[in-house]
């Protein structure tokens, strides 16, 4: 599995078109900040609470792309079919592609959301309830998109599939933030909620996977 | 002689009426090259993925070498290489890193060295190239190489010559026939071409309809199909032959008993014969015959 991990993750890696797109939310940030900053002072300060939840939110949802092109792009490929003659287990194949597809996004979102706390002067709070919620949505998303990316045959179509959840996510991201940021109610029940709907979405992401091949 | 032997296989694909494989009864010899031949749709590649244990639900009975067979009773992945037709590549790893990634798995010692080798075998000399700036002939030969590392017992190959030149396709029949006498690997080639595969295979089998229609060495299948030899007598002098061309030809079922009373005919006539030559029926007519159906 460790084998099968190494080698999916220095594929997300090696590939700018998987880990671009988390650079772009916070870097466009920043230059906010600096141009607004150079214009009107302190006051002109673009970071609230709900910003910084926003954006970790945002970066959550770009784990589809890898979340569709690890199954659906395997398969579109026909490269999914050698693994399938190693000698290993699909358990053991299926793990070690669905654990390559979580550091990425997690650590990359997780540095953002640092460094842009750290631009922005926030409690240590907020960063702590933004950084649980974009891991909480990480989760769900890739758990989904999983789901999505086995049943899709090409990952355009996961894509499209994709698309509909995550701008659902991201208009509730928007609605509840507020809500979410007051207290330490929110984050410590939906991280762990959102651990247990991941597994339940992984043990049958794994049927189908062991039922498909 | 021990080896691998289908007993009445039959498959369908999950949501289709058609059997991929009807009742197929094949023996692939331990130690043979095996050529699996028949038209596009036959059933060839369903008849390797059942062998590979890639295909759950066949009927019928598959056997295997004992030492061959994983603890659940399928044949091992270690025991076997294979190629698969148009597979796909990490166009972001260079050769080596891709061979590196599939051989680590089959804890193959001083594994760079051993790519090394086989890759001088096939003239692969871009070990350190990305995958995706490969030629698709260069792909190819990879996929050999890949096929080959573990040095598997048994060795499956759907279109093993596919885009590749003549003279690349002569070395990965070296390499082929290298395996096979030097290790004893049991080779099962799926291929289209005809003329490499009358010329290393050692035994054969035709599909057509997902149904097994010959099985056996070439020599065997030509005495089970008996097919005519093109024979070309050429003459000097005509003698009182009649004859108007210095070259008689004729088809014949079995040359060795007609050319004898034809020549002997012929100079009791007072011809002259200088040179017989027999053609006989290659492989590819034997497959458009039997795909054809003209035997039944």
């Amino acid at each position: 599995m460790m084998q099968i991990f190494l080698h999916e993750l220095r594929l997300v890696l090696r590939e700018p078109r998987f880990w671009i797109p988390f650079l772009f939310p916070p870097v466009l940030l920043i230059i906010m900040q600096i141009v607004i900053l150079s214009q009107y002072g302190v006051a002109g300060h673009v970071f609230e609470p709900k910003l910084l939840m926003t954006v970790g939110g945002l970066l959550a949802t770009i784990s589809v792309t890898l979340t569709a092109d690890s199954f659906a792009g395997e398969r579109e490929r026909n490269t999914l079919e050698l693994l399938l003659c190693l000698p290993i287990t699909l358990r053991q194949l299926f793990f070690g592609k669905l654990f390559a597809l979580l550091p990425v996004p997690l650590v990359l979102s997780g540095l953002a959301l640092t460094l842009l706390w750290v631009l922005s002067h926030q409690d240590l709070d907020v960063l702590i309830k933004s950084l649980l919620f974009s891991a909480s949505l990480c989760l769900l998303i890739t758990g989904i998109s999983l789901q999505v990316s086995l049943f899709a045959q090409t990952v355009r179509s996961a894509a499209q599939a994709n698309v509909l959840f995550v701008l659902v996510f991201l208009v509730l991201t928007q609605m509840v933030a507020e809500q979410y940021l007051a207290t330490w109610f929110w984050p410590l029940l939906v991280f762990p909620v959102a651990l247990l709907v991941f597994a339940g979405l992984v043990m049958l992401s794994l049927q189908r996977f062991q039922k498909m091949n | 002689m021990a080896g691998i032997a289908f007993e009445s296989v039959s498959y369908a694909y999950p949501g289709r009426k058609n059997n991929a494989l009807s009742g197929v009864d094949l023996v692939v010899p331990e130690s043979s090259i095996f050529a699996l031949l028949g038209p596009n749709g036959a059933g060839k590649t369903t008849l390797l993925r059942v062998l590979c244990g890639r295909l759950a639900g066949y009927t019928g009975q598959l056997h295997i070498p004992m030492p061959w067979l994983n603890s659940q009773g399928i044949l091992d992945a270690r025991s076997y290489g294979v190629l698969i037709e148009n597979p796909g590549v990490y166009g972001r790893l260079t050769v080596l890193e891709y061979l590196e990634f599939f051989g680590k798995f089959y804890a193959i010692p001083d594994l760079k060295q051993r790519i090394k080798i086989l890759a001088e075998r096939v003239k692969l000399s871009e070990l350190h190239r990305k995958m995706s700036a490969l030629s698709l002939g260069t792909r190819q030969k990879v996929q050999i190489v890949r096929a080959l590392l573990h040095k598997p017992p048994l060795v499956l190959l759907d279109e093993p010559a596919s885009n590749l030149d003549p003279i690349a396709r002569d070395e990965v029949w070296n390499l082929v026939r290298e395996y096979n006498q030097q290790y004893g690997c049991t080779f099962i080639i799926c291929s289209h071409v005809l003329t490499d595969l009358e010329q290393h295979c050692t035994h054969l089998g035709f599909l057509r309809n997902s149904e097994l229609i010959a099985n056996g060495t070439l020599d065997a299948i030509r005495a089970q199909y008996p097919m005519q030899s093109k024979v070309t007598i050429r003459l000097g002098s005509l003698g009182n032959t009649g004859l108007t061309s210095h070259e008689l030809e004729y088809d014949c079922a079995d040359p060795a008993k007609e050319n004898p009373r034809r020549i002997q005919q012929l100079v009791e006539q007072g011809a002259d014969v200088i040179e017989v030559n027999v053609a006989r029926q290659g492989l590819s007519d034997l497959y458009r015959r039997l795909v054809q159906g003209d035997f039944v």
